[in-house]
């Protein structure tokens, strides 16, 4: 009898512990707090603050956001539209390209020990970790030199740093990825190839959302409104058919 | 005492039989017509009043049309300013709804009595709604009616009465591969004048020689399928597509014949635009008729060397030549807060102008048939000769079906024909479980 009270116990622990572990959101941002990070620079940071996403960013955004312009590299900080500050920056090479989409912060942290890059704040770039941060080669700043991260002076990037918030849009503005695509791509898809979609169904007219490459329910939404238009079958997934509407892929 | 006990009571005698004669009077005055069984309400006779105010809610779909595919806006509001330059005393309010808001937004503000004055479809005429909907046949006089095409008329009649305001149609029609066609044997011309048979298009089709396919498309619940069904024989312009058994048999033994022949590739509805564009493809059916501006575009960037040409669907008979639309019609409605017959009849008359409206750049853009007569001359104005002729004849000579779309449809249908097209199931096998499927 005892043992019986135990063990149902037991399983009631087990269950609520799956209960609260099942409600916690999946995404890209769940590092948790006071954890360390390695950029794709190889720069080590201590995130401070992280936000698992809930909500996506709209295209058109109101509020505050980020521009980073791969072409003149340079950031510029928003609020309402009207340009705040504005700061150069260094971004990847040709072979290691700073993801190019629409993005968040989702970690805000600062790095320890001799206190060079200073500051970190993470995008919510799924096939890896891209960040905004300081750096200790200055002289890097103006030009294409590092793994994909947006490097600023150290001064530039505290003072962004503390006129930003968490969740604040980052959009990388430039060249899309030159990728092949997978045949057939479904709903919780990530990766380069949904990115493309992502813009491509934009331009066609059809909203997927904010171009984050993560095929969520509002590209699915797009992709059945592409399909409903011209007669296909109502799939909701990105197939060969799609992908030629789309322009994507040639004979 | 009696005197005046009289005197009271003849005087309530006397207003209850102005009262009583008043509410006969009324009610015999108002109009109606008779729909379905049921006295509908509506005033033909009621005018507009210059000098009032009239505020209308219009709902319309976002199509993506324009270089920037936002310039659906812009022509539904160039279209109002110019009725208002008739009525500067109707105001209008536009929502537009995303492709995908399909009727059931609708049907709560219809249960809520709130519906908008005015709703413009999208592939599907609603079905008429004996509360709130006004039937706006009665308001158009025989020299307004024949403004539109009579075969666009007729998906929107109920008892005689015309319902709803016929705006554009998609056409269920295929579109071909000229040189492969014409490889084939086909004469195009000729089908597209005269039709072609379901022995004509299988006879092509086994002249294509191998590693070409005879159809390639969607199946589903607007597709291929349901468009030879109509044209299997025996269609009765009454009742419409029907779903019976001998046809269902029928259709699936033209299918059948592909299958066997092995014109009919694995990948026909997933890849069915890859296999169009390479060329081994003869026709691409079941997908709306907008393709075919995606198609120029590739015959532009000489991604494809061959024209791609509009069909009829093959006929089992062939002088009886089906065309299975999907229609965008306009509906009128009152509501709680309609303000009078007066508002009424604004909201007819802006429904028949957006519905006769001539400026047609969307519905090129889309592919969209225009329903009325004068539009739809300046829509055949910007096609090749061959083309506006095909189009032309079709409306003349096709009876003109409206698809209706069932819930359930597609989940299934599509299934049982992509595995009989993939030779997964038997003819049989098919053949009885869409039987079953109680469409």
């Amino acid at each position: 009898m005892k043992k019986d009270r135990q063990f149902l116990i037991g399983l009631g622990l087990i269950l609520i512990f799956f209960i609260f572990w099942g409600l916690h959101p999946i995404n890209a941002g769940t590092l948790k707090t006071r954890e360390k990070i390695t950029c794709e620079d190889g720069e080590e940071f201590l995130v401070e603050e992280t936000e698992v996403l809930k909500t996506l960013i709209p295209p058109a955004p109101d509020g505050e956001f980020i521009t980073v312009d791969t072409r003149t590299l340079r950031l510029t900080l928003y609020q309402e539209w009207k340009v705040v500050k504005s700061y150069p920056v260094a971004i990847g090479t040709m072979s290691t390209p700073t993801p190019v989409g629409e993005w968040k912060i989702i970690h805000k942290g600062g790095n320890w020990g001799d206190g060079f890059g200073l500051r970190w704040m993470g995008l919510n770039v799924p096939w890896g970790i891209y960040g905004i941060h300081g750096t200790n080669k200055p002289n890097s700043i103006g030009s294409r030199a590092s793994h994909g991260c947006v490097r600023m002076f150290n001064r530039h990037v505290l003072e962004l740093y503390n006129l930003t918030k968490m969740g604040t849009p980052v959009y990388i503005l430039g060249e899309l990825p030159k990728v092949s695509l997978r045949r057939e791509i479904t709903r919780k898809s990530t990766g380069r190839d949904v990115l493309i979609i992502q813009y491509s169904l934009r331009k066609s007219g059809f909203d997927p959302g904010p171009a984050d490459a993560r095929f969520g329910p509002d590209m699915q939404k797009a992709v059945l409104q592409l399909q409903y238009l011209y007669g296909l079958a109502p799939t909701g997934k990105v197939s060969l058919n799609e992908q030629y509407l789309l322009g994507l892929r040639k004979i | 005492m009696l005197i005046i006990k009289k005197k009271l009571i003849y005087s309530l005698l006397f207003v209850l039989f102005f009262t009583a004669g008043f509410g006969v009077a009324q009610y015999f005055y108002h109009p109606r017509v008779k729909i379905g069984g049921y006295n509908i309400l509506c005033n033909p006779k009621a005018k507009i009043n210059p000098k009032k105010n009239y505020n209308l809610s219009l709902w319309d779909y976002q199509w993506p049309v324009g270089d920037d595919k936002a310039g659906y806006r812009e022509y539904l509001d160039q279209a109002i300013a110019d009725f208002q330059k008739i009525y500067p005393n109707i105001r209008v309010k536009v929502t537009l709804l995303d492709l995908l808001e399909d009727s059931e937004r609708l049907n709560q503000t219809l249960k809520n009595g709130m519906a908008p004055d005015l709703y413009c479809s999208a592939f599907e005429t609603p079905a008429f709604n004996f509360r709130w909907q006004v039937p706006v046949g009665p308001y158009l006089n025989s020299k307004e009616k024949k403004e539109y095409f009579t075969e666009f008329l007729k998906p929107v009649e109920l008892d005689g009465v015309i319902c709803s305001f016929p705006r554009w149609s998609s056409w269920g029609i295929w579109i071909g591969n000229r040189s492969l066609m014409e490889k084939a044997g086909f004469s195009i011309a000729k089908i597209q004048n005269a039709g072609w048979t379901w022995e004509e298009y299988l006879s092509g089709c086994r002249n294509m020689g191998s590693g070409n396919f005879g159809l390639v498309g969607n199946p589903g619940q607007s597709g291929f399928f349901l468009q030879l069904l109509a044209n299997s024989g025996n269609f009765d312009p009454i009742k419409g597509l029907q779903w019976n058994t001998p046809e269902i048999g029928k259709t699936l033994n033209l299918l059948g014949e592909l299958v066997k022949g092995k014109m009919i590739s694995r990948d026909f509805d997933s890849n069915a635009l890859g296999q169009f564009l390479s060329g081994r493809a003869l026709v691409i059916a079941g997908i709306h008729p907008i393709i075919d501006n995606f198609l120029k575009s590739r015959l532009r960037d000489r991604v494809i060397t061959w024209d791609p040409v509009f069909l009829p669907v093959p006929s089992h008979i062939p002088q009886q030549r089906v065309l299975l639309v999907e229609n965008g019609v306009i509906c009128v409605y009152r509501n709680k807060k309609t303000a009078g017959d007066g508002q009424i009849t604004s909201a007819i008359r802006l429904a028949q102008f957006l519905s006769l409206y001539q400026e047609v750049r969307p519905w090129k853009e889309l592919r969209f048939f225009p329903a009325g007569k004068i539009a739809a001359a300046r829509w055949l104005q910007e096609l090749s000769a061959e083309e506006a002729m095909f189009w032309q004849r079709t409306v003349e000579k096709a009876i003109v079906c409206n698809l209706e779309k069932k819930a359930g449809d597609q989940e299934q249908i599509f299934p049982v024909l992509r595995e009989f097209c993939t030779g997964k199931i038997t003819k049989e096998e098919a053949e009885s479980r869409l039987s079953n499927y109680a469409r």
